[in-house]
């Protein structure tokens, strides 16, 4: 995320990116190492927080 | 669609409906539940290891269909259960008489059940069952237990008392008990589906689909066949299909003329939840329960991992979040370590990068340089059937295929981004593939198992 804030592209593509390739995945079956993953749902709310804090470090 | 076409091709699980008496004792137990490792394949069928009589763990069928379990010839050799009498089965193709003997003990994570009354049987002949699968665990073990089967985790609790279902929410959805089988009320208590993890379809019987929210027009017809026998299905699409708070919309599913005796209006098979959790002692479920933060350990894990990172990021004072970063890169990768990762890539599987895609990887440059590794990485685009990405070695970014088709070029650097940052806060950028539980791995035609 401070990556992309940095570079001045949008921080949330990463969220549209990791629900596209993870819906992906479980339509095929490919889920049998998700439990090495934290639940896309908990991701997604640490990434918004994130966003929101490096954000706010940056203005 | 890939899942359906694999799936018909070894259904007739045989949805088992013989009821068999058999022991009931159990060995100690204590209230806490006992995770299983639980393997999803691509026709959505689940697996789990179960030791019989004492023996290494098998593969077994996790089977909620199946009112009796069923050893394959050669376990039911090695576990020294011998075949004394012959039973009638019905499964969803036919009859068939099938001999059954006697197993000590069945075990499934640290859960035992001791006495019950199995079936031998070839089970890739009789049930279409691939030829690595040992038995199909059927209700005459999980009725006994509750559990919470987490397909997205690829994992099993289950537990004999009720604590887990104190950590979750969720609708609970009564489920009724008919001659060893689960019955499920949809559509507010219209319809009565069997809980059937075994079986790869959403099948109702002709007389009652028109009691659920479905299209009628039948599109396809197929025909499931096993050495029992053959009966036609045919396609259609249920509109909205609610179980609790789980709703689940253009549902496809199968109509079949209804079996002679059965009280079911069908079979309804986990692939429609992500998560189910099945209470056989109160007789409940709830579909797709959340989990309250620091209702259980791995609540409280996820949590505090989370709070920590954001913590860390959050005292770093500004402008130094750039600087901060910089002083915790990963140190330089010597050449001749470079040299050495690049000669050991597996070169299966990979593919050539088209026009269009290295156009598309040229814009990943600005995200390499802010990380002062735009020199040393090392590109390759691979044919594997998941969308995967992943950084190997630090330096190797292994885009497949799929995921470039599905990424726009904003999100695949943003995705490349992501991965990037696991290299530079030592996060495990390795390939999980450690454990049988990855069946990708094995899937794929790329070799990541040959990655050094």
């Amino acid at each position: 995320m401070i990556t992309l804030i940095d570079l001045g592209l949008d921080p949330s593509l990463l969220i549209a990116s990791l629900k596209k390739l993870t819906r992906f995945n479980q339509r095929i079956g490919a889920t049998a190492n998700a439990h090495a993953y934290v639940p896309i749902k908990d991701r997604m709310r640490f990434i918004e927080a994130m966003i929101a804090m490096v954000k706010g470090k940056m203005e | 669609m890939r899942q359906g076409s694999v799936a018909l091709k070894v259904t007739v699980i045989g949805y088992i409906m013989m009821t068999m008496s058999g022991a009931t004792d159990r060995e100690a137990s204590s209230a806490a539940s006992s995770g299983v490792r639980l393997m999803v394949r691509e026709n959505g069928r689940l697996l789990v290891p179960v030791a019989v009589n004492g023996k290494k763990e098998s593969r077994f069928l996790f089977d909620t269909g199946a009112t009796t379990s069923v050893l394959s010839e050669k376990l039911a050799a090695k576990a020294g259960v011998t075949p004394k009498s012959m039973k009638r089965v019905s499964t969803f193709a036919g009859a068939v008489s099938l001999p059954v003997g006697q197993v000590d003990t069945v075990r499934i994570g640290d859960r035992s059940v001791i006495g019950i009354e199995v079936i031998v049987a070839d089970l890739a002949r009789l049930f279409n069952l691939d030829s690595d699968i040992d038995g199909i665990l059927g209700q005459d073990v999980l009725s006994r237990f509750n559990y919470l089967l987490d397909r997205r985790k690829g994992k099993l609790e289950i537990e004999e008392g009720g604590n887990l279902s104190s950590s979750l929410s969720g609708n609970r959805v009564a489920c009724e008990k008919r001659g060893g089988k689960t019955l499920v009320s949809v559509a507010g208590g219209q319809v009565n589906l069997m809980l059937d993890s075994g079986n790869p379809y959403l099948v109702v019987y002709d007389d009652a689909v028109s009691r659920l929210h479905a299209t009628a027009n039948v599109k396809d017809e197929k025909e499931v066949r096993s050495s029992i026998g053959s009966r036609k299905i045919r396609a259609f699409r249920i509109d909205s299909l609610q179980i609790g708070d789980s709703i689940k919309r253009n549902v496809e599913a199968y109509l079949a003329t209804r079996s002679p005796g059965g009280s079911e209006d069908g079979f309804l098979p986990l692939f429609v939840f992500d998560s189910i959790y099945v209470n056989n002692l109160e007789n409940f479920l709830i579909a797709n329960p959340k989990r309250a933060w620091g209702g259980e350990k791995e609540g409280r894990l996820e949590e505090s991992v989370g709070k920590k990172v954001y913590r860390e990021f959050a005292e770093i004072e500004n402008p130094s979040l750039d600087h901060y970063l910089r002083t915790i890169r990963p140190s330089e990768i010597s050449a001749d370590l470079r040299k050495q990762v690049i000669a050991n890539l597996p070169r299966e599987g990979e593919l050539k990068p088209s026009a269009e895609d290295k156009a598309r990887l040229s814009q990943l440059q600005p995200i390499f340089s802010y990380h002062d590794r735009a020199p040393i990485i090392e590109i390759r685009v691979i044919d594997v059937p998941q969308a995967f990405l992943g950084l190997h070695a630090s330096f190797v970014l292994l885009i497949a295929r799929n995921t470039m088709n599905l990424l726009t070029a904003e999100e695949l650097q943003a995705a490349v981004a992501h991965e990037m940052g696991h290299s530079i806060l030592g996060m495990s950028t390795r390939l999980r593939c450690e454990t049988d539980g990855s069946v990708n791995c094995r899937s794929l035609s790329f070799n990541v198992m040959r990655l050094p």
